[in-house]
C-alpha cells in the first residue's frame, strides 16, 4: 500500500514539475500563447513517435530519461520564436535536442542540483521501441498552436541497479 | 573585443550571435565572434584567438563546460566567461563560479537577458584590460 502511495506521490511530483517547466518555457519566449497539457498517461505497448525525437538521460537523485517527440510544424514555430530563419533538417533536429535539454536541465533546481543530464541524443522510431523504460514512465501530451508533441518522463529513485547503458539498450 | 560562443546547439549559437550583433545593442566594441560546438574546440579556439569574452554551455560532448572553463583558466586565469546553461540550480551556478565563471544565465533566455549579461561581461573584460595596463 505504501509503495503504491509513494509511486503516486512520485508521479504527481514529476508531472507537476515538468508541466511547470514546460509552461515556463513558453511563458518566457511566447507569453501571449500559452500551451495546453492533456491528461498524462502511462506508456503501454509501443510508444508513439512523431517526426523528431530527442532523449536526455538523467542521473542523480533520480535516474532514467526524458524524451521529447515532436511534429515538424511545432519545431518550425519554435525555431521562429528563437529567431532562427533556417528550417532545415539540421536545425529541426537541433531545436528538438535543445528543447529536451532545457526541459530536463530546468528540473535541476527542484532536486537541489543533484541532477545530471546527458547531451541530448536523436532517436528514431526503432530506437524508441527498444528503450528499456521504467514501468512508471508517463507521457505528457503538449498542445501548442494546434500542434501536439509528447514529453515522455521515465524516472526512478536512484537506489536500484538500472544503469544508463541498460536504459538505452539497443539505442545506445 | 572578441567573443567566443560555445554551445553544442547551432540554434543557441545563432541566437546569441544575433543578440550581440543586433543594431540596437552594443556589447562593447565587438570585432570578431568565434563559435565552438564543444568544450575541446572551445579550448583550441581560446588558445589561438584569445577572445576577450566567452559564453559557455555546460552540457556538451567531448569536453563539458566546466572542464573547458578549467582549461581556459590555465591559459588565461582572468578570462571573462559567462555560463549559459539549462541546469538552473544554485549548486550548478556556484560550481561554475567556483571554477572561474564570472556570470551565470539560465536557458531559456530572452535577447534582452543575454545582451544584459554580456554587457556585464564586457565590463569585466574591460576592467581586466585596464588593470593590466
Amino acid at each position: 500500500m505504501r509503495s503504491v502511495m509513494n509511486e503516486r506521490y512520485a508521479f504527481d511530483r514529476q508531472f507537476k514539475l515538468f508541466k511547470g517547466i514546460t509552461f515556463d518555457y513558453f511563458a518566457k519566449l511566447v507569453p501571449e500563447e500559452t500551451p495546453a497539457m492533456d491528461e498524462p498517461y502511462l506508456v503501454f505497448g509501443r510508444p508513439e513517435v512523431l517526426d523528431y525525437t530527442s532523449l536526455v538521460e538523467i542521473d542523480g537523485e533520480c535516474r532514467g530519461c526524458l524524451y521529447l517527440t515532436s511534429p515538424v510544424p511545432m519545431l518550425e514555430d519554435l525555431l521562429a520564436i528563437n529567431g532562427e530563419p533556417d528550417v532545415s533538417r539540421r536545425t529541426l533536429l537541433d531545436m528538438c535536442r535543445e528543447l529536451s535539454n532545457v526541459l530536463s536541465g530546468n528540473a535541476s533546481q527542484a532536486f537541489g542540483g543533484h541532477w545530471e543530464i546527458s547531451v541530448p541524443k536523436t532517436l528514431d522510431a526503432h530506437d524508441v521501441e527498444h528503450l528499456n523504460l521504467p514501468d512508471s514512465t508517463f507521457v505528457m501530451p503538449l498542445r501548442w498552436r494546434e500542434q501536439r508533441a509528447l514529453l515522455v518522463v521515465g524516472l526512478t529513485p536512484n537506489n536500484d541497479s538500472t544503469s544508463r547503458s541498460r536504459l538505452l539498450g539497443d539505442a545506445a | 573585443m572578441k567573443l567566443l560562443i560555445v554551445d553544442d546547439s547551432l540554434v543557441v549559437r545563432n541566437a546569441i550571435d544575433r543578440a550581440v550583433q543586433s543594431g540596437d545593442v552594443h556589447v562593447g566594441e565587438l570585432t570578431n565572434v568565434h563559435r565552438a560546438e564543444n568544450g575541446a574546440r572551445a579550448v583550441e579556439l581560446f588558445a589561438s584567438e584569445r577572445p576577450d569574452m566567452v559564453t559557455m554551455d555546460l552540457t556538451m560532448p567531448e569536453l563539458d563546460g566546466l572542464g573547458a572553463i578549467r582549461r581556459i583558466r590555465e591559459i588565461e586565469p582572468d578570462a571573462s566567461i559567462l555560463v549559459i546553461s539549462a541546469l538552473n540550480s544554485h549548486k550548478t551556478a556556484l560550481e561554475a563560479i567556483k571554477n572561474g565563471a564570472c556570470g551565470f544565465l539560465t536557458k531559456p533566455f530572452t535577447e534582452i537577458e543575454v545582451v544584459d549579461a554580456l554587457k556585464k561581461l564586457a565590463s569585466h573584460a574591460r576592467l581586466r584590460t585596464v588593470a593590466r595596463a
